[in-house]
């Protein structure tokens, strides 16, 4: 659908201004060349009016071919041969409707003034093509720019959304609780572990509050978050928690997107370690594959355990943020392969121009 | 029971340290006297079914059976219940199973006292009110089950409903036969049928609940007589509208 036809406030304006045009191009004809004003309205509005349905459907030429994208041979090219069939249609229509009004009113003048117009009438025809082709091109650039905004708008958004849901799952109440409970628990026989305990949610608190408004973290301090929070749900765990880290060391210094790691290790222990009575082998491995950083989680999960509400919400979070960041240039895995469960996220290596600013 | 004799208790809680702080926190009340300490819901029922306590601290969140699986789990042979849990969304439900209290961790002394009275009254009171079975019903009301929790003494079986080839139904009990065994429980046919995919169980048979994954065809003994074969072989009537609910399945 032509964009000027979307609403009838649209059409109505548009063809009352063409009317306009039609009217004071045949007009002024008329005069500058001495004929009659009323032959001249009669024979070259409808003509003009015509024009209309001519140029309009060349918007689909414009909006097919954008001006910096088109090699300038292929769009003048085009045009060109739009323009000529143009012109030549409104000749040939032009040239009939001459023969009908000569039909219907019998005199030499209709005739003689076509013909003598004819050059004229090319040229504006010509102009008018043009003209409307310009328009065209400018409400297309308008229009590429506006969603490119909308676009942006819309990134940040859900950038911010992405982050507010790893804030959340970081504070979240449950979390909360069971170290208190833990601590409380501690407290009572151990207080020196309760002191390192403490040591280590100060720790894992204060990256994710600082972290989540930051825009890239290195794979160091991300691995060091993850193991702060798997040294308190140890404590909580017991021997139900082993964990194996097996960390490619040249890539220690590879930046990330800050608190994208946390989500796959609190989604394997949440669901996955502790669906399992037994516990079970929590595997960290990241590694370095054709250009990508491979990071992998592996984790038991009891199939027939019970489920938990809001599984994988952690996960699609950071699918979203993953999106939305790289594209297509990162990747979120997760494979369940009999009792194992493997998650994996492949981001692009070196990544630091690619940082969204805040 | 007797005044001057101890209340048996069972702590059931799947975090190490909050067994201990539990044990802890008793440790004051001497006529309770801690029997066995539970890491998890199988151990939870078996100590039940070996030492028959008079009352059980139940943590709710466990993994693979839950505070309220093993209550179902127990049936009528459910002690007095205390449920011990870091979270206050299972309370209702709690209440529905009759529980003596619900403790909040991490735990406050005092609460933990005013709960040991109200053990102490209870299990005083001739008519204790236990488990009802009311809550086996719980939250699950709208989603289908996933897997059936059957007991045979100590032991717990946790079964897939997809490994399920039919069950069938004997008085107050239904027996439910997977591939390679079969398992007794106390339940209505009726009742676990409503929590079964009615895409994937139909009822053939009064008495009979087909998993339709397992069947291999369907024979007409006499005009009136049709039986279904199992891919094992077995063989299975088929009632005239269990027939019509078979078919539309199908």
């Amino acid at each position: 659908m032509h964009p000027f036809f979307n609403t009838t406030g649209k059409v109505f304006f548009l063809l009352l201004s063409w009317f306009a045009v039609a009217a004071t191009v045949s007009g002024l004809l008329g005069i500058i060349l001495n004929a009659g004003l009323q032959e001249s309205l009669l024979l070259f509005v409808p003509l003009y009016f015509l024009i209309l349905v001519f140029i309009l459907p060349n918007y689909y030429a414009c909006r097919g071919l954008p001006i910096r994208e088109t090699p300038w041979l292929l769009l003048l090219g085009t045009h060109l041969l739009i323009m000529g069939v143009l012109t030549g249609l409104w000749m040939l229509i032009g040239d009939a409707y001459t023969g009908l009004l000569n039909s219907l009113v019998s005199e030499p003048g209709w005739q003689s003034l076509f013909d003598t117009s004819l050059y004229i009438n090319l040229g504006i025809v010509v102009i008018q093509y043009e003209i409307v082709a310009l328009i065209h091109y400018l409400y297309l650039a308008l229009e590429k720019t506006k969603n490119l905004e909308q676009a942006a708008l819309k990134q940040k958004l859900l950038i911010s959304q992405a982050e507010l849901q790893t804030l959340k799952a970081t504070v979240n109440p449950h979390f909360l609780f069971n170290s208190l409970n833990t601590l409380s628990n501690i407290a009572l026989s151990a207080p020196e572990t309760a002191h390192r305990f403490c040591l280590l949610i100060a720790e894992f608190l204060r990256y994710s509050v600082a972290y989540s408004k930051k825009s890239s973290a290195t794979l160091s301090e991300e691995l060091e978050h993850v193991q702060n929070y798997l040294g308190i749900e140890r404590e909580r765990f017991g021997d139900r928690l082993e964990t194996r880290f097996e960390i490619e060391e040249s890539l220690m210094d590879v930046t990330v997107p800050p608190l994208i790691l946390f989500p796959v290790v609190e989604n394997a222990i949440k669901h996955g370690i502790d669906s399992c009575m037994e516990g079970g082998l929590l595997e960290v491995v990241v590694r370095q594959q054709a250009g990508s950083l491979v990071f992998e989680v592996c984790n038991p999960v009891d199939q027939l355990g019970r489920k938990l509400k809001g599984t994988g919400h952690g996960l699609s979070s950071v699918k979203q943020r993953l999106q939305t960041r790289y594209g297509e240039q990162a990747l979120l895995k997760a494979e369940r392969d009999n009792g194992n469960f493997k998650t994996s996220i492949y981001l692009p290596l070196q990544c630091d121009d690619e940082v969204i600013p805040e | 029971m007797n005044s001057d004799t101890k209340i048996t208790a069972i702590i059931v809680d799947d975090e190490p340290h909050a067994r201990q702080g539990l044990e802890h926190a008793l440790a004051s009340f001497d006529d309770i006297e801690i029997v066995s300490i539970c890491e998890n819901g199988l151990q939870a029922v078996k100590a039940v079914n070996e030492l028959n306590p008079d009352l059980v601290f139940l943590d709710i969140q466990m993994p693979k059976l839950d505070g309220f699986d093993v209550l179902e789990l127990l049936g009528e042979q459910a002690p007095c219940v205390v449920f011990v849990t870091a979270y206050d969304e299972y309370a209702l439900q709690a209440f529905e199973a009759n529980a003596v209290d619900y403790l909040l961790k991490p735990l406050d002394p005092e609460r933990v006292s005013k709960a040991v009275a109200k053990i102490r009254i209870r299990i005083g009171s001739e008519s204790a009110p236990r488990y009802d079975g009311l809550i086996v019903d719980r939250e699950k009301e709208k989603e289908l089950l996933q897997r059936i929790l059957v007991r045979d003494g100590s032991d717990v079986h946790v079964l897939a409903v997809n490994s399920v080839c039919y069950i069938e139904s004997a008085d107050d009990y239904v027996a439910i036969h997977t591939e390679d065994a079969t398992h007794i429980k106390l339940d209505r046919l009726n009742k676990l049928q409503e929590k079964l995919d009615p895409r994937q169980f139909c009822r053939i048979h009064r008495s009979c609940l087909l998993n339709i994954n397992f069947l291999s065809r369907i024979e007409t003994e006499t005009k009136d007589s049709k039986i279904a074969i199992l891919e094992s072989g077995k063989e299975l009537p088929i009632s005239r509208s269990g027939y019509s609910d078979l078919k539309k399945l199908l």
